[in-house]
């Protein structure tokens, strides 16, 4: 291992932790206008600066701001190195979890096979279950040390809960192992191949189905948001106020994302795209390259134009111009890649590493996508369903999800031992 | 080197937690402090390029130890606070007979090393085969003794928190008539 494949190391680790914690104000934007939409309201939509509101994207900024600012409360006699131990260890379970993830396919560069995820683990399926069991510790250090009968009562309820549904969670990770034939979330995912119905959605619906239902238990996502239960108990973390409070918070958002995007890979064939397999997009770099380029140019302008016209004085601020100032950049952008497409399109179509870049960018924008609408999923499952009695929780943990995983990993192993 | 630092920063972690482990007086904290050790463990693993067994090993220490802080809630009942000293009658006598048993048997096994060094090159240990092999042929039976062992253990919590639970006060019982 020299000093450059250190740095790429390192590179890889600091650029995917990154892009999950970008991840975090996004999905916690779109949960708050998925809850707008579904209750028919408009969500977030004041907070602006200089007048660019970006459809509430600002507020993020405005409540990080908040929790920032906020006193930090900490009760007299807990341990208190315990007490700030907790939310670390949440956040890092949740994000640590994404070192197996790969992000795009395989590409080669000058001869090299990069691969795009942080470490390459034959291990990698029992490493996701390990890292994001040990969140439930971070639960139950927060309620156990803050010393409050709620908080305790939270703990409790997360670390039955944790330990019901790790149990389907392998359950339903098991067959796939056995489909794959690999531990390697690379290898599970490069198994799946471009065919749509070899992806691990179809070929196993069940494990899919259960997977779902206890990733949602690990999450404590509304169904199995007990632990916080915001109407009858706050929950875990109810003594914590300020950034140590949003520590809780991200750790349960960056869960949600580093989730999806494991189901990404495990059952929706990762950096796959349907039909177009990663040769055939290497082999054809070049003509996607020239149809995609005045493409993005006509979208640009279109896109621009359509956000640039619905300028009108309605407020009587900065605002107003809030149309104007994003749409004109987006047409001039378009008109400036229609102007560069005859001096440098045949340079840079006709480059080396053409077909490793549009691999890499065509895979990342898969991974990307899917993840987002699985995360997408949890936000709509959320303002849907109701939250479970505690008694209900265990019962579909041990009755149901436990016994279907069961099922399906004998059924699973008989016909892969059938066809050999 | 860097290996040699690996392993002698891990060891010492997992020493000074088990340490931790058996002077805490709360035992909620020797429990966590458990976990600490077990996590060292799952290091040194990874140290010795076996990162399947360490991954298993923290699942272990995350499943296993969880429950076993669950047990110690259930049996103590009373939340954290409540939870008092624990004391043994003839502690002393029986921990110094469980020391002298385990001094011997460490003596024996430095003395008479029964593990070989490995035959196995790199990744030998990385493979689930390999290990499900040990697990499933060479040692299942200390496997399923194991598993019966932390069967045993969860039937007789059980029984320990309901036998607390029926001597507490006739209150409970009239409920349990009434349900």
């Amino acid at each position: 291992m020299n000093a450059m494949d250190i740095s790429i190391a390192a590179a890889r680790a600091v650029v995917i932790f990154g892009l999950v914690l970008s991840l975090i104000p996004v999905l916690i934007w779109m949960e708050r206008k998925g809850a707008a939409y579904i209750q028919d309201r408009r969500g977030p939509n004041r907070a602006h600066i200089l007048g660019f509101r970006l459809g509430g994207l600002v507020h993020m900024l405005a409540d990080a701001l908040k929790l920032l600012t906020k006193e930090e409360v900490t009760a007299a006699g807990v341990m208190k190195p315990l007490v700030f131990l907790a939310p670390a260890l949440a956040f890092f379970a949740a994000t640590a979890t994404v070192a197996a993830v790969p992000f795009s396919g395989p590409i080669s560069v000058a001869g090299q096979t990069l691969t795009l995820e942080v470490a390459n683990m034959k291990a990698g399926l029992v490493y996701v279950l390990a890292i994001s069991s040990l969140g439930a510790y971070a639960l139950l250090l927060a309620g156990v040390t803050s010393q409050t009968s709620y908080s305790f009562l939270g703990a409790m309820r997360a670390a039955s809960q944790f330990i019901s549904y790790e149990l389907a969670l392998g359950m339903a990770a098991l067959a796939l192992f056995l489909v794959a034939g690999s531990l390697s979330l690379t290898d599970i995912a490069a198994d799946q191949g471009a065919v749509l119905w070899r992806w691990n959605a179809f070929r196993q619906p069940l494990a899919f189905l259960i997977f779902m239902a206890a990733l949602f238990a690990e999450a404590s996502r509304l169904p199995f948001d007990l632990p916080e239960g915001d109407s009858e108990i706050v929950g875990y973390h109810v003594e914590y106020s300020s950034m140590r409070f949003a520590m809780f918070f991200m750790a349960e958002y960056a869960h949600i994302i580093v989730g999806s995007a494991v189901v990404a890979a495990l059952f929706f064939g990762g950096w796959n795209i349907p039909f177009a397999d990663q040769g055939l997009i290497a082999a054809n770099a070049e003509r996607i390259a020239a149809v995609a380029w005045p493409i993005a140019a006509v979208v640009l302008m279109l896109a621009g134009a359509s956000i640039a016209q619905r300028f009108k004085k309605r407020f009587g601020d900065l605002r107003d111009y809030e149309p104007v100032m994003i749409g004109l950049p987006m047409m001039i952008a378009g008109v400036t890649l229609a102007i560069l497409y005859a001096p440098l399109g045949d340079v840079i179509l006709s480059t080396r590493w053409l077909p490793a870049a549009v691999t890499f960018v065509l895979g990342f924008t898969a991974v990307l996508a899917k993840t987002l609408l699985i995360a997408s999923v949890f936000v709509w499952v959320r303002w849907t369903l109701p939250r479970f009695r505690y008694d209900q929780v265990m019962a579909f943990g041990w009755k149901i999800l436990l016994p279907a995983g069961m099922l399906n990993l004998v059924v699973t192993a008989a016909i892969m031992l059938y066809l050999g | 080197m860097i290996e040699a630092i690996l392993f002698y920063f891990l060891a010492a972690c997992a020493v000074v937690s088990a340490v931790g482990t058996i002077t805490r007086i709360n035992p909620l904290m020797s429990a966590l402090w458990l976990v600490a050790a077990l996590l060292s463990l799952a290091g040194l693993y990874g140290a010795l390029a076996a990162p399947l067994v360490a991954a298993i090993q923290v699942i272990v220490a995350a499943g296993a130890v969880m429950v076993l802080i669950l047990f110690v809630v259930m049996m103590t009942d009373r939340g954290p606070e409540g939870m008092r000293p624990r004391a043994i009658r003839f502690s002393k006598m029986l921990g110094a007979l469980a020391a002298a048993y385990l001094a011997i048997v460490m003596i024996v096994a430095v003395a008479v090393p029964p593990f070989v060094a490995s035959p196995a090159s790199g990744g030998y240990y990385e493979s689930p085969v390999t290990l499900g092999g040990f697990v499933a042929g060479k040692y299942a039976a200390a496997f399923e003794l194991a598993g019966v062992m932390l069967l045993v253990a969860a039937l007789s919590v059980i029984t320990i928190a309901k036998w607390g639970e029926r001597t507490r006060s006739d209150d409970d019982d009239c409920e349990e008539a009434l349900s």
